[in-house]
């Protein structure tokens, strides 16, 4: 019940970003499939993938769902960092964390409906939409071949690039370091994280970067939260 | 359970840098008892009751509420502890039945919610206004709601009257009233305002500089702090040795001492002894007190409260 | 119920202290007689915006001079001034507070005459109002 209630109260301070990010990649996403019909025909029947292991994350960048992919990229780090900063910024501002800290219940628990919220707000505002683009681009009116199962699951992947960069803009504010000094580290390796991700040869490697790199991160969350002063 | 220490501090200590904010402060609040807090500005008060509710880690010394240390304080605990933050901050977009309904599942089988929704008609609010949308006082007002109706057994209140206008501050004293009312329960506040101090405390515990200068029964402040003005036929001595002056300030012929803890005739004595012409003990009222007991001139000094 | 007694807390005088002056002196003007219940501390209390220590406090101090006695279970009652029994502490008492009234009144240049005169008129006032209040009762 508690848990719930915390989940809630995140889920509807995220909820504005969640349309935001979902609204951008539907629209986006939608004119860029409308303009790709024929375009890259050839290329499909050159380079055929029989294996979804087979693409890449820097492929996602070059077929036709690619262009797409470049959107969801943008929408799930854009959204990863507007949760960072809502959920772990504001407060500080608002002056509210002794309200939101002084509760029945452990800590861990509070920082644990945070995250949850983040990730459900990603998988509503970027996954799902990225599935209904998937499913649109699918269509025999849009491209002869359906696309590879490979780039849905590379879109997926790409929302756990959000999820870093939420993680990351979370620590960036709940440090108390300067700005010159270590407050962006965590921002900072969430970055390097994504460079690494793009850089894997299949999208098996670029999933084994990003549990390491959301775990490091997650780890450095929970300790920094329990111990910070509010 | 009858003399149980509900709150209790030993050496509690937070120095940001070189700065001590709270510097080695021993609290012993008895069950029942409604302390004031009083201190000027940056005096302490909030880095303590933060300090108190663990959410600022201290520098040394140990802090315990209800028994359990404050930096790790057990969800059961929080649940019997009302905490009212200084400004009242709440969440700007829940309106009041949202903020009931968020607050009320962390008091499982605690919660008062006829209370709640007395108060909340008494202030004449809406359940419907969104929190951003009231004013401070209004704030102030679910705020204090909203830590009342679980019938906290400590409540916990950082300078709750601040910026609010006579009319509010006057029900939210009524509010601590009702709370003292209940059996057992405890409050400790912070405020600034000496007159809600002396209405509703029992207890004054004065800090500045992070130091705790006074903590004792209200009634013992208020019959111990004394403005004594001796008069004198030629000048006044440029200074006076006595055991519990905590300053003085001396004019040609007059010297006006603040004295901690002595009796009225120990005075007329002290006033022969210094070979005054004639003597006067001022009347002085608790705000008069407080500033006199924490001007700069004495600030070095501390009184053992006990022996007073 | 006694609802005419205020406070004020800024005061130099212990909020205490005010509330036994003031119950002192409608003791004192007959507004309120012998067997006239005083307010429940708590109901005081909530009306005043005080400590119910306070009150209690008031109360004990008020039975402490005789002027007001508690049953328990019932509340506290302003006593039969018959029942007082002035002893000698009580005259002494009233004697110190005279002779602080006569040192002011010489102090200020009055005659002792006059001065005697300003009492006996007033103790008169007094005595006459109480005597009217009654005949309102």
């Amino acid at each position: 019940m508690k848990f719930l209630a915390l989940l809630k109260k995140e889920l509807r301070e995220c909820l504005p970003w969640i349309v935001a990010a979902a609204a951008f990649l539907l629209i986006f996403g939608s004119l860029e499939l409308r303009s790709m019909v024929r375009r890259d025909v050839e290329e499909y029947q050159y380079r055929v993938f029989e294996r979804y292991s087979e693409v890449s994350a820097y492929d996602l960048g070059k077929y036709p769902l690619g262009d797409v992919g470049a959107l969801v990229f943008i929408s799930a780090v854009g959204l990863g960092l507007a949760l960072g900063v809502r959920q772990f910024w504001v407060a500080d501002f608002t002056g509210t964390w002794g309200f939101t800290l002084h509760r029945s219940t452990d800590r861990t628990r509070i920082l644990a409906a945070k995250i949850c919220a983040a990730i459900i707000s990603l998988i509503a505002g970027v996954g799902l939409v990225l599935c209904y683009l998937f499913w649109r681009a699918s269509l025999p009116d849009y491209s002869p071949v359906p696309p590879p199962i490979g780039f849905l699951i590379g879109g997926w992947l790409i929302c756990g690039v959000g999820l870093l960069f939420y993680l990351g803009a979370g620590l960036a504010g709940l440090s108390k370091a300067r700005w010159y000094t270590t407050k962006l580290a965590g921002l900072g390796f969430a970055v390097w994280m994504f460079f690494t991700f793009t850089q894997q040869w299949t999208l098996w490697w670029s999933f084994v970067t990003l549990v390491i790199g959301t775990g490091v991160l997650l780890y450095l969350m929970w300790e920094t939260f329990l111990k910070r002063e509010f | 359970m009858i003399d149980e220490v509900v709150l209790e501090t030993r050496g509690l200590t937070k120095y940001y840098g070189s700065v001590f904010a709270v510097d080695h402060i021993d609290l012993k609040i008895p069950r029942g008892c409604i302390c004031g807090f009083v201190g000027r500005n940056a005096a302490g008060k909030t880095t303590a009751i933060k300090l108190m509710l663990g959410l600022l880690n201290p520098t040394a010394g140990t802090s315990k509420l209800l028994g359990c240390d404050s930096a790790a304080l057990t969800p059961a605990i929080r649940q019997r502890i009302g905490y009212v933050t200084e400004g009242h901050r709440l969440f700007g977009w829940m309106n009041i039945v949202e903020l009931e309904r968020f607050q009320r599942t962390f008091f499982p089988g605690q919660w008062d919610g006829k209370f709640f929704a007395e108060m909340i008609e008494y202030f004449g609010l809406s359940k419907k206004q969104k929190i951003k949308h009231l004013s401070n006082g209004q704030r102030a007002q679910v705020s204090l709601a909203l830590a009342l109706s679980p019938n906290p057994e400590l409540l916990i209140m950082d300078d709750p009257t601040l910026g609010l206008d006579a009319a509010i501050r006057r029900q939210f004293l009524s509010g601590m009233i009702e709370i003292i009312m209940r059996e057992g329960r405890t409050i400790l506040f912070s405020s600034h305002i000496l007159g809600d101090v002396e209405r509703v405390a029992d207890r004054i515990v004065v800090i500045d500089k992070g130091v705790i200068r006074a903590d004792c029964k209200l009634e013992q402040f208020r019959t111990a702090v004394k403005k004594v003005i001796l008069a004198f036929e030629d000048s006044a001595p440029l200074q006076v040795d006595i055991d519990g002056l905590l300053h003085c300030r001396r004019s040609e012929k007059e010297l006006a001492m603040i004295l901690v803890g002595i009796n009225d005739d120990k005075i007329a004595e002290l006033a022969k002894s210094a070979g005054a012409e004639k003597y006067h003990i001022a009347n002085m009222n608790l705000e008069d007190q407080f500033i006199e007991y924490t001007a700069p001139d004495g600030r070095g000094k501390l009184f053992k409260w006990e022996e007073i | 119920m006694a609802l005419w007694i205020q406070i004020s807390p800024g005061s130099d005088k212990p909020i205490y202290a005010q509330i036994v002056e003031q119950i002192s002196e409608a003791i004192a003007k007959n507004e309120l007689s012998a067997g006239d219940k005083l307010p429940a501390v708590r109901k005081l209390a909530a009306e005043l915006v005080i400590n119910p220590n306070t009150v209690a406090r008031a109360y004990s101090f008020l039975e402490q001079g005789k002027l007001v006695t508690t049953k328990t279970g019932s509340g506290t009652f302003v006593s039969d001034p018959r029942l007082y029994s002035r002893d000698a502490a009580d005259i002494n008492m009233l004697a110190e507070r005279m002779d602080t009234l006569i040192t002011r009144g010489l102090n200020i240049g009055l005659e002792a005459g006059d001065l005697a005169a300003m009492f006996r008129d007033r103790t008169n006032k007094f005595v006459s109002k109480q005597k009217s209040e009654e005949k309102k009762k």
